[in-house]
């Protein structure tokens, strides 16, 4: 590497608490050379956004600075004065956020958000401001008519290119992406990517890219730094790394998740073959529909959140309903959670018509056999009781067991998923575990009613790469231990195919295919399916890039 | 712009039926009392109420031989045409009139320190919320919540106690003094200004706290989000970070409180206008309970059922100019 942009020398990161000092980043050191894609990836708590900010500068307290130097085009950040500081922001380096609705200022027009940055910097006139923004806005596709629009009034992926073309505003030599597209449906996500990849061929911008997502890295990047608890373990070209990685963290990584297409691993779980799932279905689900009121009083706007949903889930059998964000997934497991009323339609449980029968409100019975588990484990438990309450409260409302024996029930529901010794978990607040024992948590509280089904919405969305295997090889024990069915819904075909039997895409409330899991997988029949497993499938950006690069030298 | 039009007229149209029901039980609840209201006050007043009171009193309610269903639309008629009878403490002065003048009274003195300490309160908890942890963040909140714990009344007594009468600085009563005549002249506004500093210290001395916390908390929200450190990325000035981009976006739950707060005003600031014997509305209304006179305290519940409506829609006309979120 002779030409460097960045370099990264022996960069400590401390965070000054009370007690000892916690380090958030040890002794990092890497270099970006002009013109490469750079990605750095890590769990939450790795590191890698605090590596990302200490380069900005814009650390907030009591994270400090202990050490090292940044250098770019062999200026040192670190040693620049505020004022120096604010002045190379954006000019030298600008930065792509995770979320794109949190990053745009949601009561000012976007326009006036790219236009702040020309001003600030560069002193542009109405006139010539106004024209660079219609040049940025080409760039990234979107007519310069929305130039007035409000933040909300943009959809997802069209907010993340605003944002993309708030960075490219000034021309910096080095653009941070930081999470870019953990927020966006993967066919968005895939076209975001695709875009920054075209716009970096044309104007030959330096990219650092940081993700928790190896396999993502793995398509586009030149080279990949592994970070693990505040320290760079591993750093190497992508395609080594992609052939194994020398680490055993980077190796975890590249095994942790399942692939959505190509042949079936082979640590996968057995197949519903090896299982007896009941004949008689245990749920099943005609017709639902579920209606949204939005506004207006006279002439109601609606949203049509389900349409003509049905299908069965038979006793010990895992089926997935696999959708974007919007695509009514969410709305079905409420709705048969009943925490919500359908507009129409109907849900027999073990044959019991259960609007007809119980028309207001759902039985108790109904609630013991039907558990939920929840996507987000900070928000489900609540964090004044203990993990012992969140469990015992249900039981005792349920009259399940007797007070005698409670405790040591719940202990063995403990140590059922995977938190050992339960008798050290029942004494903790939600607070002192991590997300992936909290999740564990939810998962024993929905079992420890003994239910026939379990409704999970995400369950392992929120949660870290290495521990969603795990959430996920415990519902698919459970099936096995105790014979529960489980509704597992999730955005990721991948884990779909890896857990459930059967497969149910959903698309705008509709259901549009539906079918075994690998024949799904394998041949798809409608179109919404064929783009979900195309983009889930390895190699689409550089396959897609060629093909544009054809179509624009045979112009 | 035609959609936020149409929002606010739907509110509007809202607001309307929300007093067309105040006004129709303001109605309707004279009526439903046993007996005849005006011969009851009649009978308490053991004869010192004049025939013609006992008439306007009689008038007031509608309790004429028309049915009832015409009465109600007499009654409605006479609100548009500002006619709320004739007041009984004041007789023979028309409700109106009197209602008309503790309203300018009130908003003047009750209106203007909402407006300050609103204004005042906004801008110490924006500066508080900014440098978290300095001085001024240390040192203003425990001590306006102090100030905000004492009973209100013992607070303004100590005030008019110690400036007023110990050390002579303000006026002990009244909106102004005798030697001034009423109207827009230069030494009656100069000295209604003076008779309202006392009054208007105390109330926005209280109520400073409440908006300058509320504001540092919310804004200390707003800091923590993304496109706050976006915009320290951008390299933006700070000035511009903290004002178009945090208090921006912190002001807006600061400011549906500040809508509410007005009409809480124009129901006049009781304790205040009573200790500083102030004539706005509360006052006013305090006379009214005091000589049992129905047609004065009518006027004024319906005053104050169409002000805090008022003011709410004021609040949603600024709230929509404010955050574009809400014009769909």
């Amino acid at each position: 590497m002779t030409d460097i942009l960045l370099s990264i020398r022996n960069l400590d990161v401390e965070y000054i608490t009370p007690g000892d000092p916690v380090c958030a980043v040890k002794n990092v050191s890497f270099d970006i050379a002009r013109g490469e894609i750079f990605g750095l990836v890590g769990e939450s708590g790795s590191g890698k956004s605090t590596v990302v900010q200490a380069i900005l500068r814009t650390l907030p307290p009591p994270a400090i600075i202990t050490g090292g130097e940044i250098l770019l085009n062999g200026k040192d950040i670190l040693s620049m004065s505020d004022r120096e500081v604010k002045k190379f922001r954006w000019q030298e380096i600008s930065i792509v956020m995770q979320s794109a609705m949190n990053a745009l200022n949601p009561v000012i027009p976007i326009r006036k958000q790219i236009s702040d940055v020309l001003y600030t910097h560069k002193g542009y006139s109405r006139e010539k401001a106004h024209q660079r923004i219609k040049e940025l806005f080409d760039l990234v596709d979107i007519h310069y008519d929305r130039m007035d629009s409000y933040p909300h009034e943009l959809s997802g992926g069209m907010r993340q290119r605003i944002v993309l073309a708030i960075a490219l505003a000034l021309m910096p030599p080095l653009i941070i992406m930081d999470e870019p597209t953990t927020a966006l449906d993967v066919i968005v996500e895939r076209e975001i990517l695709f875009k920054v990849l075209e716009l970096r061929k044309e104007l030959g911008f330096t990219i650092l890219f940081i993700t928790h997502d190896l396999n993502l890295l793995l398509e586009f990047t030149d080279r990949v730094g592994v970070m693990l608890k505040g320290e760079l373990v591993e750093s190497d070209e992508a395609v080594r790394i992609n052939s194994g990685g020398q680490h055993p963290y980077t190796k975890k990584l590249i095994g942790a998740l399942p692939s959505a297409t190509g042949p079936r691993r082979k640590d996968l779980l057995p197949r519903p073959e090896q299982f007896k799932i009941g004949e008689k279905p245990l749920i099943e689900i005609h017709n639902l529909n579920k209606k949204f009121h939005l506004s207006g009083f006279i002439r109601p706007k609606m949203l049509h959140a389900v349409k003509d949903v049905s299908f069965n889930i038979y006793p010990g059998e895992i089926v997935s309903l696999v959708g974007e964000s919007g695509s009514g997934k969410s709305t079905i497991a409420r709705l048969i959670a009943r925490l919500i009323p359908p507009t129409s339609g109907t849900i027999i449980l073990d044959g019991i018509d259960i609007f007809k029968s119980e028309p207001r409100s759902a039985s108790l019975n109904y609630r013991r056999k039907v558990q939920m588990v929840f996507q987000d484990p900070f928000g489900s438990l609540n964090s004044v009781h203990t993990v012992f309450h969140h469990l015992a409260r249900p039981i005792i409302r349920h009259r399940l067991i007797p007070q005698a024996e409670l405790y040591k029930y719940i202990i063995d529901m403990l140590e059922t998923v995977g938190l050992s010794p339960g008798s050290l978990f029942a004494d903790k607040f939600p607070h002192e575990m991590s997300g992936g024992e909290r999740q564990r948590v939810a998962i024993a509280r929905a079992l420890s009613l003994q239910p026939e089904l379990i409704v999970a919405d995400e369950p392992t969305s929120m949660l870290d790469v290495s521990i969603r295997m795990h959430i996920l090889q415990i519902l698919a024990n459970l099936r096995g231990e105790k014979n529960v069915a489980v509704l597992f819904i999730t955005h990721d075909l991948a884990s779909a195919r890896y857990l459930a039997d059967r497969i149910i895409v959903l698309k705008n409330g509709s259901q549009v295919e539906h079918g075994n899991s690998e024949e799904l997988i394998q041949s798809p029949q409608h179109t919404y399916t064929k783009q979900l497993i195309a983009a889930a499938s390895p190699g689409w950006l550089k396959k897609n890039l060629l093909k544009t690069n054809e179509n624009r030298d045979s112009k | 712009m035609s959609k936020s039009i149409n929002y606010l007229l739907r509110r509007l149209g809202f607001y309307a039926i929300a007093a067309w029901a105040a006004l129709t039980l303001n109605f309707f609840i004279p009526r439903m009392m046993p007996g005849d209201p005006a011969a009851i006050i009649f009978a308490r007043f053991r004869g010192k109420l004049k025939p013609e009171a006992m008439n306007a009193l009689r008038e007031t309610f509608g309790l004429t031989d028309e049915p009832l269903l015409g009465q109600y639309f007499t009654y409605l008629k006479n609100l548009l045409t500002g006619n709320l009878g004739i007041s009984i403490a004041y007789f023979p002065q028309p409700v109106t009139d009197i209602i008309s003048t503790a309203l300018l009274w009130t908003i003047f003195l009750a209106g203007i320190s909402l407006i300050i300490s609103f204004s005042i309160g906004t801008l110490l908890g924006t500066l508080a919320a900014w440098k978290r942890g300095s001085k001024l963040d240390s040192i203003l909140p425990p001590a306006l919540a102090f100030f905000g714990a004492f009973p209100y009344f013992w607070l303004a007594m100590v005030a008019l106690f110690v400036f007023g009468f110990g050390l002579g600085w303000f006026p002990l009563r009244h909106a102004y003094g005798e030697h001034v005549t009423p109207g827009l002249n230069f030494p009656f506004i100069i000295d209604a200004i003076y008779h309202a500093i006392l009054p208007a210290s105390t109330m926005i001395l209280v109520s400073l706290g409440g908006w300058m916390l509320s504001m540092r908390n919310t804004m200390i929200t707003t800091l923590g989000a993304d496109y706050i450190t976006f915009a320290h990325a951008k390299g933006l000035p700070s000035r511009m970070i903290m004002l178009k981009f945090a208090a921006r976006n912190a002001i807006l739950p600061n400011f549906t409180g500040f809508g509410m707060a007005i009409g809480f005003v124009l129901s006049g600031a009781l304790l205040t206008e009573i200790i500083f014997s102030y004539p706005g509305q509360g006052y006013l209304l305090l006379e009214a309970v005091r000589a049992q006179d129905f047609p004065l305290m009518q006027g004024l519940f319906m005053t104050i059922t169409l002000a805090v409506l008022g003011a709410n829609w004021l609040v949603d006309i600024a709230i929509l100019f404010l955050d574009p979120r809400t014009r769909r």
